[in-house]
């Protein structure tokens, strides 16, 4: 399960279009401060994510190939750069077409992935 | 919207329909949400001021099935006679020139915000109370006869996760808890032969809470005719429990003084598994819905920093799914 949009650059854009609101055009501060709360945990989501990202896309891969070998259309896959993609996409067609079933295997390794990606969205949810 | 607009329009209609002496002394709008803009009415009269709340449709953004303000308001006022803790209606708006479709109710006290609501001592006796009010007013409104509703949609589980689908589809994210999430809820939608009122969108945020407890449930734009557990289930969901996860029912209660009372006031047994069905489905729905408002974000639409971060509370969703679901598998010995 990839990270989900905005991206990263998007978040950063999304932060920098706030900043550059003129002071005098804030509204009350009550709401402003919100505003910045938010701001700073979408900070926070980037610098988990320049920390830990590369890390949750290499434990995903192993993750989500070690669950699809079985299946019969792992070997047609793109093993390149967008691997994960790939990983991902075949398993939401393998699940939407009922070509794998429901077993412990599958609940374990979406278990094990959600915690991993939670990690960088939101540590204190645990 | 501005109010000098529609000023002039709404003090006609109050002085027809309420009394021939008020006089609107100011028009202040309260909150603008997606779909809704509410303003609180303030009007002078001979004898005592008195304030109302003006609910209109505002805003292109529509999420899923909302009704529509005027059949929002048909509903509300039969809940209202049903004994249901909600705004008396006093007058509905149907595509009216300046103010459209909308209505005007009665102003009900009490506090919305929810983190206020759970953690002010304030709020201490309510809080014990809440959970067994909110059984208690769930049981009158899925008590209402449908006779008298003809005018709702029917959404029963497989109407609904139609359209999710349909809408998550769109997002074009490959997100298999969401998939697997999807497909069992199709496979396993609990018998309910006969469709209720149910509420659509029971929870903390929507409702007023004064310091003995509910005094009113707002927000009806989600309402439809379905499954009444639909509700149940919805109030259990994580998110409503605004960081307080201990408490599954609404950040407040537990589950089983939530079944206890609606069984005592409603005379129907709950089934806690399907309570469980619900809640897996409105977390998709809450899902669903985090994808719809960071695509409003990135598409341009809203473009604010509160849209953007909700993106990634995704991920939150996904992470109770998956639980959710493991939970409910090992319960009934499927894993």
């Amino acid at each position: 399960m990839p990270l989900n949009r905005p991206t990263q650059t998007d978040l950063l854009q999304a932060v920098a279009e706030y900043l550059r609101i003129p002071v005098t055009e804030l509204g009350d501060q009550k709401a402003d401060q919100f505003f910045r709360r938010v701001s700073a945990n979408v900070l926070g989501i980037i610098q988990r994510e320049i920390q830990l990202g590369s890390k949750f896309e290499n434990r995903e891969t192993q993750l989500l190939s070690t669950l699809l070998s079985d299946l019969d259309a792992y070997g047609d896959l793109d093993q390149g750069q967008n691997q994960n993609h790939e990983l991902n996409l075949a398993l939401c067609d393998a699940i939407d077409e009922d070509k794998i079933p429901i077993t412990t295997d599958l609940v374990d390794t979406l278990k094990a992935i959600s915690t991993e990606k939670l990690k960088i969205d939101n540590p204190t949810y645990f | 919207m501005n109010a000098e607009l529609f000023h002039d329009d709404l003090e006609t209609v109050i002085r027809q329909k309420l009394s021939s002496d008020y006089r609107i002394k100011k028009l202040a709008r309260l909150t603008a949400g997606a779909s809704a803009a509410t303003w609180l009415v303030e009007v002078e009269a001979q004898r005592a001021n008195q304030e109302f709340i003006l609910r209109l449709e505002d805003g292109d953004e529509q999420f899923g099935t909302s009704v529509g303000k005027t059949i929002e308001a048909k509903t509300q006022a039969i809940a209202a006679n049903a004994g249901a803790p909600v705004a008396k209606v006093l007058h509905i708006f149907d595509q009216h020139p300046t103010l459209g479709n909308g209505y005007l109710m009665e102003k009900l006290e009490g506090e919305s915000l929810a983190p206020r609501i759970l953690r002010q001592p304030a709020f201490e006796t309510a809080r014990q109370t809440l959970t067994q009010q909110c059984a208690q007013a769930l049981a009158t409104i899925h008590h209402i006869k449908t006779e008298q509703l003809n005018f709702l949609p029917v959404q029963d589980a497989a109407t609904q996760l139609h359209s999710l689908y349909e809408i998550h589809k769109e997002f074009n994210e490959p997100l298999p808890v969401f998939r697997l999430v999807f497909r069992w809820l199709k496979d396993n939608i609990p018998s309910n032969p006969q469709p209720r009122l149910v509420h659509g969108d029971f929870r903390l945020g929507n409702f007023l809470v004064n310091e003995t407890g509910l005094n009113g449930v707002l927000d009806w734009e989600l309402t439809h005719l379905g499954d009444p557990m639909e509700d149940l289930g919805w109030l259990c969901v994580r998110a409503w429990r605004f960081n307080h996860p201990e408490n599954p029912v609404g950040g407040f209660g537990q589950r089983q003084q939530l079944y206890q009372s609606y069984e005592q006031y409603s005379g129907h047994k709950v089934n806690p598994q399907q309570v469980r069905y619900w809640e897996l489905f409105g977390t998709l729905k809450w899902g669903v819905i985090c994808q719809y408002q960071a695509s409003t974000f990135v598409n341009g639409k809203v473009r604010n920093v509160e849209r953007a971060a909700i993106g990634r509370r995704v991920a939150e969703t996904e992470f109770d799914m998956i639980h959710l679901l493991d939970a409910i598998l090992k319960e009934q010995s499927c894993l």
